[in-house]
């Protein structure tokens, strides 16, 4: 078992503060970084999973990772612009979305 | 392995925890996008040390870069009309006063914090095993694949060549993605009292010629090595967000008819890409033999210029932008 | 092995003038003064890391990148550090807590 262990474990830890964040937190911009926490973290867990400790890592997931983060970005700028455009309707409903 | 890998590997796993929570936990916003684009760089240097060279490329210039600067823009765009609106307030309506968080809540908080990192430990138990279990995976499948196309990166053969239908939906979901920001309407600027910044023109001049550069290399490289047309594309969107910074004014996207068909080049392309095989009597998206290399380099170029500016366009959020005081007069 | 030694010195200095930029973002009292610290010490302590660097790798052609690294990153932080003192400054003008200059 190397230390490369560590990465998909912090993807772990990541997915579910993301989660968890992506819940209980009320403002809609914490609730992108939350979002975006959540697909770093499932992230680091594919490729972390396609690591067998040597140098050569399994070239799929990476593949997957990099279209993910792509869409992720894209994901997230939809979601602002909507929150911008949310803001100037309802100033106050983008901090007290609960 | 070695003790110093461990001391590493721990030292950025639990960074990388810590800055996740910290953004997330934050109180305000800024605070909270400022610890998650430093979250961004930590996990590119995770990816350099998984042994994912692109992976790092693309986490360090789209998911921290452009990612935090999309954020703090947006952050930007809604502290301004906030503060106009507490502006007007002053001087007539009573504000408002914040709700305060009732005690059941923070229970609620633990409550579903505690599920979620149950629910993914059991995931990533469940993963770990299965992972266990099976064989070297799709690594021998890649490498027979290399030698029968010609590509020569691992995961540009991977993204253009395995999956090419997955690249090919992603510049569609990056060309909806464009269609989509523009849809939600004009956005307004609050022209700044102060004249535009000489060190920023100046800047914008000098490393946009330099990020060209860079771009163009990434993008020659990747068929052979880390890089590619995406990691190509977000260095030629930082240089696009550095001059809407410089001058707002300078990039009209949504109005030049030239930058209108560079946001379609890269589905075009795949389409066009995919569409001849199938003229030829192959099926969808299947490359004549020998000439994957060609179609990838052709591929990837395209997909750069389209992905570039489809990063700026994000960046700019709106199809045009008018003065606030125009708006006002305009609106009903 | 001189190089070897070379190399960890010069990586340790540059790691001790990250800690002095540490040290000023976290100690100094002004914004203008945290900036003026992280930039100049950041930059320093890159400085001596890629050379470190630059000292390791076999081909020169590589080791003159990653000097060009450094110099490409002194530009932009020097750059971005002029920019947020800039909006800090025309911020406080803007809340009236400066007169403008």
């Amino acid at each position: 078992m190397t230390s490369l262990v560590l990465y998909p474990l912090a993807g772990v830890v990541a997915l579910a503060l993301g989660l968890a964040g992506l819940v209980t937190r009320p403002h809609l911009l914490t609730k992108v970084l939350a979002f975006n926490l959540m697909a770093t973290g499932a992230s680091l867990l594919l490729v972390g999973l396609g690591h067998d400790g040597t140098a050569s890592s399994d070239p799929v997931p990476q593949a997957m990772v990099l279209t993910g983060i792509v869409v992720s970005v894209s994901a997230t700028a939809v979601a602002l612009a909507i929150i911008a455009r949310l803001s100037r309707l309802d100033p106050d409903g983008v901090e007290r979305s609960d | 392995m070695s003790l110093a890998a461990w001391v590493f590997d721990g030292t950025l796993t639990l960074t990388l925890v810590v800055l996740g929570w910290g953004a997330v936990a934050a109180r305000d916003p800024f605070t909270g996008i400022v610890r998650y684009i430093t979250f961004g760089l930590m996990a590119a240097l995770a990816w350099a040390r998984l042994g994912a060279p692109d992976l790092a490329l693309a986490e360090a210039a789209i998911g921290a870069g452009l990612t935090g600067a999309l954020l703090l823009s947006t952050l930007g765009r809604m502290g301004l009309r906030q503060a106009s609106r507490r502006a007007g307030e002053a001087l007539g309506a009573a504000p408002r006063a914040p709700t305060p968080l009732p005690g059941m809540a923070q229970a609620w908080s633990g409550l579903v914090l505690g599920l979620s990192l149950a629910i993914a430990a059991v995931i990533g138990g469940v993963a770990r095993t299965l992972h266990g279990r099976n064989g070297p995976g799709l690594g021998p499948l890649v490498d027979s694949l290399r030698e029968t196309s010609g590509i020569d990166s691992p995961v540009a053969v991977v993204l253009l060549d395995l999956r090419g239908y997955d690249t090919l939906l992603e510049t569609a979901v990056l060309f909806t993605a464009v269609l989509a920001v523009w849809c939600l309407g004009v956005i307004r600027f609050r022209r700044p009292p102060w004249p535009v910044d000489p060190v920023l023109a100046s800047l914008a001049r000098v490393v946009t010629a330099l990020l060209v550069l860079v771009a163009a290399y990434l993008l020659q490289l990747g068929l052979h090595g880390p890089g590619g047309g995406f990691q190509a594309g977000a260095v030629l969107a930082a240089a696009g967000v550095l001059w809407t910074l410089a001058d707002r004014r300078a990039l009209r996207l949504g109005e030049s008819r030239l930058a209108r068909i560079g946001l379609t080049l890269g589905l075009g392309a795949f389409l066009v890409a995919a569409v001849i095989p199938m003229l030829a009597g192959r099926s969808f998206l299947t490359y004549a033999a020998g000439s994957a290399p060609a179609w990838a380099w052709v591929l990837e170029t395209f997909i750069a210029v389209s992905v570039g500016l489809t990063l700026t366009a994000l960046f700019m959020g709106g199809l045009s932008e008018i003065a606030e005081d125009e708006a006002e007069e305009r609106a009903p | 092995m001189v190089v070897n030694v070379g190399v960890a010195a010069l990586m340790c200095l540059g790691g001790l003038f990250f800690l002095a930029g540490l040290v000023g973002l976290l100690r100094f009292p002004d914004v203008y003064a945290r900036i003026h610290a992280v930039t100049k010490a950041d930059t320093l302590g890159l400085g001596l890391v890629a050379t470190g660097v630059a000292l390791t790798q076999a081909s020169p052609v590589v080791a003159v990148k990653v000097l060009l690294i450094w110099m490409l990153t002194a530009l932009s932080s020097g750059a971005a550090g002029h920019l947020l003192c800039r909006a800090a400054y025309l911020e406080e003008v803007d809340n009236g807590r400066r007169e403008a200059l």
